[in-house]
This record gives structure tokens, C-alpha cells and sequence, in this order.
């Protein structure tokens, strides 16, 4: 199969996911009013927390709406795309993947496409908009290669988080049924709503290195509030490099699951 | 078909015809209650998935409000152990059962047309999505109380008394029908949206506010907490909550469960108007 054969797939799913939206109309926009809700109500919290400390782990105002932008972006992009990874179980439980095995695409990718869900992301760009507005009027002004490398982190980043949901769901072919899997990995989601220079010890090593969530909103909203310059191009770099290895390490490890597993699964009725 | 001639109907559980309408709508409660209980009985587990995602949210919360204390210390008004307390109860409480899915069970059944089968059945409609969440709740309790008493051992926490930690859940629990009638209003919706994620999402994320879930009353802005404190979704986080820690007296749960029963029986009627309403605007399989 050619990349333009696989675009084309991801295309018209984007496409038949952006109709869907428009056919619940009154809901999607009741969705885009929610994100605004939600951008409210997580300013209330922010505002509250700040007003007493101003500052704190190198976090200011300023670079908390920054990183809640980015975050918000994040998700966005993340639900909207790949968010089908953490219960790609169920087609594996209940037999369904046979639909998908059955087609000359892979069927990881149709699952995907089958799922995408647009109108999150386009529910996510005004409070992005919100957050990152607010920043701007109080003093950030970013560079045109500084939201590029943040943006290239939250894409990365999306990538990741969807490839370690797929690593856990793909258990299922000798776990069965790994719904407590599916919701501590869902839990997981948690760590990109906060900034995590607040972890310490093991549990940041473990959480923003290991996992690689610290690449969700706390490296890009680095990047984007501070500049690739003042954090240095090394330290960037070194990055990049780390979010790499982490892609083609939980990548290469879904790709073994799903290899052998397929060796084991029998299928609807064995 | 009529409603006289819906009442004529046998019940469903077959078997012999009880004698009058009062008793075959028992009749089919126990059916349903039975198959409820036996469905949890199969899906034990799935009682306790929740309580999965308590500790990574802790751990979330816990680092968070020790490096806010630390930049900020004696300014927040609340220690950091209190903070520490309040999020090891609000995230157990937030755990407690995704109301969100009764909307989403209700919001399913009118856009499938599977309200149309219950519609055929001597009881209201609102019992089905009510009977998983009676019985999930069950199981919660069960679970949630030995997960709180792990987290607080862990954490050094001092224990709350047992007194306090009833009257919490007294309140808790007297909240449920508020909370579930809520949300069955929000799936209700779907009778004329069809779709009712964006208005649930809205929902959500107002009363999580205004519950006290996502942060204590004491460092909202005083405007935000006054209007929280006299809404009824504190009886569900930041009253019992305070109550637990001594931030409270017990006595108040007893004013507020009178309130909450008012706001209750609103939300009853409001509930029926809207089931009306919409039945009305319903066009059930095929129009």
C-alpha cells in the first residue's frame, strides 16, 4: 500500500468525520460552548491558585496559560485522532477486528480512521485560542520557530500517548477483556492537565521521561512560553531526539504485540 | 396503543397474571431489580474499575498542591495536608459512578428507539438506567471506603471520626437522586437534539465548579463560592467533604438534606415535563 493510497483513507475519514459533525449540528456546537465552558472553569481554578502563588516550579501566570493552551490543543488532537487506541480491546474481545483483517489496509489504520472524531478538534481551538490570547495580552510574545517546535512536540507527543494506549489495548489478545488497563491508561490523561516540574523524585522519571508524558503540554508549553533559544538548542534537540526514541520504542513494541497476537487470536467463535 | 390498553398487557416475566396493575408493576421491579443484580454479579470487577485511575489522580493532586503550598506558604488558608485530605476524598467522590452515563444510556435508548420497548412496559421509563447506578453504587461503597482509609494511612493523613465520615455519606447518598436526575434530564434532551455530549460536557464541567470537586470553596473568588453555596451540588463534594475533616460542623448536613430534598422533588416535576414534552416531539422507529 502507497502513503498516497493510506492519505487517501485518512482524508476521506476526516472528511465523513467532519459531515457527522455537521449533521449534529445543534450538538456540536453545544460542544464548542462546552470548551469555552471548560476554558472558564479552569481559569476560575488557575486564577484561584495563582492570586496565592504567583509563581511556582518556574510556572508564572503567563506560561500557565501558555501550557494550558497547548495542552488543550493536545487533546484535542489526540481525542480527534488516535484516542480509539486505548480501546482497540474491544474489536479485539468482541471479534469485530475480523471486519477490519478482512480488508487490504491495515487494520490498526482503518479501526483509526473509522474513529476519527474531528469535531473534538475543532472544539479545542477556542479555548486554545482563549488561553493563548490571555498570554498574549499579558506579555507573551512568541517566535514563528518557537510555536512550530511546540506544535511539532504536541504532534509527536499525540503520537506517543496513542501508541502506549495501543501497547495496553493490544494485551487483550492473551488478557482478554482489559478494561481496568483501558481506564488507568485513560487516567494517564490526567498528567497533561498539570505542569510536571511538580513531580519529584522517581515518580517525574518514571512519569515524564519513561512514559514520555511530559511530552503531552509541559514540553511544548516549555518551548512556546520560554523559546527555543533560552532553553537552548541542545536541550531542544535532546528533546526531539528523546521523543524519537520513545515513539520507536513503544512503536516497535505495539508492532510485536500486534504481530504476535494476531498469532494467537482465533477470531469471532475460535 | 393506548395506556389502557398498555395496562392490559401481561407482564413481560410471563408465568401467572398477578391480579391488578399495582402488583404487576412489583412483579416486573423484582424481574428487573433480579436481572440488575444478576448482571453486577457477572461484571463484579467492573464495580471497582473506577477506583483504578485513584491513585494516578492523587498522585496528580498531591504534587501539585505540595508545590503550590511551598511556593506559597500559610497564603492558600489551607495547609497542605488539609488540601492533601480534601483531594484524597473529592477524587474518591469523583470516582463514585459516571452519572454521565445515565444521560448517555437514556440519550442511546430515544435515538435507537429502544425507549420504544419500555414504553411497552408498566414501568417508567427513568427505572432502567436507575437500576444499574443503584446497584453500582453498592458495589462502590464497598470498595471506596478501604481505598479512602489505605490513601489517608499513606499519605500520614489523620483519620476523620467516624461520626464525621457517616454524616458525609449520608449526604452523599442523599444527593444521588439529585445527581441522577440531573443527568437524566440531560439524556432527555436527546428527544430533540438527538445528540447530547456538548450539553453533558457543559454540565460537567459547571457543576465540577460548582460541587467543590475541582477545587474547595475556601479559595474559590467569593463570588464563585457564594453562589456555590447556595446552589444544591455542594451536597455532593465540598460539604461532605468539609464535614469529614472538621472544616464543618455535622449538624449542617441535616439543613442542607432538607434543601436537597426540595431541590429533588423541582427536579422531579421538571423531569416528568420534559418526559412529556419530549414523548410528544418523539416519532419512535418509522415515525
Amino acid at each position: 500500500m502507497t502513503w498516497r493510497e493510506v492519505l487517501g483513507i485518512v482524508g476521506k475519514g476526516l472528511w465523513a468525520s467532519l459531515k457527522a459533525g455537521a449533521y449534529f449540528r445543534v450538538s456540536f456546537i453545544l460542544k464548542v460552548l462546552s470548551g469555552l465552558v471548560r476554558a472558564a472553569t479552569v481559569l476560575v481554578f488557575w486564577r484561584a491558585v495563582l492570586q496565592r502563588a504567583p509563581s511556582f516550579v518556574g510556572w508564572d501566570e503567563t506560561s500557565i496559560l501558555v501550557f494550558l493552551g497547548c495542552s488543550e490543543l493536545f487533546f484535542g488532537l489526540q481525542l480527534a485522532l488516535v484516542s480509539i487506541a486505548g480501546r482497540f480491546w474491544v474489536y479485539i474481545r468482541t471479534g469485530y477486528l475480523d471486519v477490519y483483517l478482512t480488508r487490504p489496509v491495515d487494520a490498526r489504520l482503518l479501526v483509526a480512521v473509522a474513529n476519527f472524531d474531528v469535531p473534538l478538534a475543532v472544539r479545542s481551538l477556542p479555548p486554545s485560542l482563549v488561553y493563548l490570547g490571555l498570554a498574549a495580552v499579558s506579555g507573551w510574545r512568541p517566535g514563528a520557530g518557537d510555536l512550530l517546535v511546540a506544535l511539532a512536540f504536541i504532534v509527536g507527543g499525540a503520537l506517543l500517548l496513542g501508541l502506549i494506549q495501543l501497547c495496553f489495548s493490544l494485551t487483550s489478545f492473551w488478557l482478554g477483556p482489559t478494561e481496568p488497563l483501558d481506564e488507568f491508561v485513560n487516567s494517564l490523561y490526567e498528567f497533561g492537565h498539570y505542569p510536571l516540574d511538580t513531580l519529584s523524585g522517581w515518580v517525574r522519571v518514571l512519569v515524564a521521561w519513561c512514559l514520555g508524558l511530559g511530552y503531552v503540554a509541559t514540553v511544548p508549553a516549555r518551548c512556546a512560553a520560554r523559546g527555543v533559544t533560552a532553553l537552548g538548542l541542545h536541550t531542544v534537540c535532546a528533546l526531539a531526539v528523546g521523543l524519537a526514541g520513545l515513539v520507536m520504542v513503544w512503536g516497535g513494541l505495539s508492532q510485536l504485540l500486534w504481530v504476535r497476537g494476531r498469532e494467537r487470536y482465533e477470531g469471532f467463535g475460535g | 396503543m393506548t395506556g389502557r390498553a398498555m395496562k392490559k398487557q401481561a407482564p413481560w416475566r410471563g408465568g401467572p397474571r398477578p391480579p391488578g396493575p399495582g402488583l404487576a408493576a412489583l412483579d416486573v421491579l423484582v424481574g428487573f431489580v433480579t436481572i440488575s443484580f444478576l448482571e453486577m454479579r457477572a461484571y463484579m470487577g467492573s464495580s471497582a474499575l473506577r477506583l483504578v485511575q485513584y491513585p494516578v489522580k492523587l498522585v496528580v493532586m498531591y504534587f501539585l498542591w505540595r508545590a503550590v503550598t511551598g511556593a506559597a506558604p500559610g497564603r492558600l488558608g489551607l495547609d497542605f495536608d488539609t488540601l492533601t485530605a480534601y483531594y484524597a476524598i473529592s477524587i474518591l467522590i469523583g470516582l463514585m459512578y459516571s452519572f454521565r452515563r445515565v444521560a448517555a444510556q437514556t440519550e442511546h435508548d430515544i435515538r435507537t428507539y429502544a425507549v420504544d420497548l419500555h414504553l411497552c412496559r408498566p414501568l417508567p421509563y427513568w427505572v432502567k438506567p436507575a437500576a444499574p447506578m443503584v446497584l453500582s453504587l453498592a458495589g462502590y461503597l464497598a470498595l471506596a471506603l478501604p481505598c479512602g482509609l489505605a490513601a489517608f494511612t499513606l499519605l500520614r493523613l489523620p483519620l476523620p471520626d467516624p461520626e464525621r465520615v457517616l454524616a458525609a455519606v449520608t449526604c452523599l447518598l442523599a444527593a444521588v437522586p439529585l445527581r441522577f436526575l440531573v443527568w437524566y434530564i440531560i439524556g432527555l434532551s436527546a428527544f430533540w437534539t438527538e445528540e447530547t455530549s456538548g450539553l453533558a460536557n457543559i454540565f460537567s464541567w459547571v457543576e465540577s465548579l460548582l460541587s467543590g470537586m475541582l477545587i474547595p470553596f475556601a479559595l474559590l473568588p467569593s463570588a464563585v463560592a457564594a453562589v456555590a453555596r447556595w446552589l444544591p451540588f455542594q451536597a455532593y463534594a465540598a460539604l461532605p467533604i468539609e464535614v469529614a475533616l472538621g472544616l464543618r460542623p455535622p449538624v449542617e448536613v441535616l439543613g442542607r438534606v432538607g434543601a436537597l430534598a426540595c431541590w429533588t422533588v423541582l427536579l422531579m416535576v421538571a423531569g416528568r415535563a420534559v418526559w412529556v414534552r419530549g414523548r410528544r416531539a418523539y416519532q419512535s422507529g418509522g415515525g
